[in-house]
């Protein structure tokens, strides 16, 4: 058979069961192939693998993975000047690797690269909120919470600033989404943390005055 | 014979798109989840119609359907490098067009192990490969050659359109009397008439 294959000629539960055959990555390579390929794809998002799509917004790396970690693709930025950080815009310009020279774009922001995740994975996401570049993180954990997508893990340190507190309030509220919590006081922040939703695990690291008072 | 089966040794006619009948074995045809909720209980009066496959397709569908009825229970997919070498030689043997009729046939008929190997061997061809090795493996025209072949097929038409008006215009100067040489004058009006008496003596 060494002439192409006609993929989109076949009946969709014939590519629906073809797509669970393939790897993560190469799904998310076949995705980027063609538009009806992609949509095809997304058909059958419903009888995908479920993945954990851990972000690292700092280094603008997306690092998507089966539950027993068997499985992994890594999706990463292309920058000219070797900065991950782009301080000219809030958003990161990420690039999927396998994007250039297609005829689909996955995107350009890191936003785009997640929303064309979820629509092919059943997605739950990780992440670690570093306060000091905290405007990088704000819009993506922001609309990653008011979507209503849970997070497998998310960790928070906090050392009591007037904008952490803030933020901490804003996303606490949604805290009902997040599996594993893991909160990182420095010393004595000065701040007590309110939780208006809980997770379903916490874990509070460097908090010997932490108490259950604060509770 | 088309009775409920019972054992294996019951035989069903199975009748193709081209109106051809073949005898297949109970056992193998109770690997089509299709024929056990329409057959099996029931039985069937006469040829089972499976008329949007062709006989090549259906036979080969239940070749593999006759040579796996020995082997244990389906159990899920099984890897490609798990395949024994008579499956092997089974799918080296088709070519392309046969590929996507048997695919096609085993989707209908509900055969999930040749169904799933089927997969298996498409997912194959796409592994390892990034996407624009991938484009080349799948029939995927890209906009530049969609427009590429859009632009000969206009330039096709418009040759042919010239071809064709140029018949015309030939067509038209041969019917011109005073262009023609006395010899093919004296033909042409001959054949003119003999059209001529023809048209009255079938009135």
């Amino acid at each position: 058979m060494s002439s192409p294959f006609p993929l989109l000629r076949l009946p969709g539960v014939v590519l629906c069961e073809v797509f669970k055959s393939l790897s993560i990555g190469e799904k998310i390579k076949l995705s980027l192939c063609s538009k009806r390929i992609s949509s095809q794809i997304n058909n059958a998002r419903l009888y995908s693998q479920k993945v954990i799509v851990d972000l690292d917004i700092l280094r603008k790396k997306i690092r998507v993975h089966s539950k027993n970690d068997e499985d992994s693709f890594e999706i990463f930025a292309i920058t000219d000047s070797g900065n991950t950080l782009n301080s000219k815009s809030d958003q990161f310009l990420v690039t999927c690797d396998v994007v250039r020279d297609t005829s689909i774009s996955i995107g350009t922001t890191f936003l785009s690269v997640i929303r064309h995740l979820l629509k092919m994975f059943q997605c739950k996401f990780s992440t670690s909120i570093d306060f000091n570049y905290m405007r990088f993180y704000q819009s993506t954990t922001s609309e990653l919470f008011d979507s209503q997508l849970t997070f497998k893990t998310l960790t928070i340190p906090i050392n009591g600033s007037t904008d952490q507190k803030m933020v901490f309030n804003q996303i606490s509220n949604k805290f009902g989404l997040v599996e594993n919590l893991r909160i990182l006081f420095f010393p004595d922040p000065g701040f007590r943390p309110v939780f208006p939703s809980w997770p379903q695990n916490i874990s509070i690291w460097s908090s010997s005055w932490f108490t259950w008072n604060i509770f | 014979m088309t009775s409920p089966a019972s054992s294996s040794e019951v035989k069903y006619l199975i009748e193709s798109s081209e109106g051809n009948t073949f005898d297949v074995s109970g056992a193998a045809l109770r690997q089509s989840n299709t024929f056990n909720a329409m057959f099996l209980n029931i039985g069937a009066d006469g040829p089972i119609p499976f008329t949007d496959y062709n006989e090549a397709t259906l036979k080969k569908v239940f070749e593999y359907c006759e040579h796996s009825v020995n082997e244990e229970n389906y159990s899920g997919p099984k890897h490609q490098d798990d395949l024994s070498k008579w499956d092997l030689n089974f799918f080296n043997e088709m070519d392309q067009k046969m590929f996507i009729d048997v695919i096609n046939a085993s989707n209908f008929l509900d055969i999930e192990r040749l169904t799933s190997y089927c997969c298996e061997r498409i997912a194959r061809m796409l592994r390892g490969k990034n996407t624009q090795e991938m484009i080349k493996v799948i029939t995927l025209p890209t906009a530049e050659e969609l427009e590429a072949k859009q632009k000969v097929e206009e330039k096709k038409a418009a040759a042919a359109k010239k071809v064709a008006e140029k018949a015309a215009e030939t067509a038209e100067k041969t019917e011109t009397l005073e262009e023609l040489p006395v010899q093919q004058l004296v033909q042409t009006t001959r054949n003119k008439l003999t059209r001529k008496y023809l048209s009255f003596s079938n009135e």
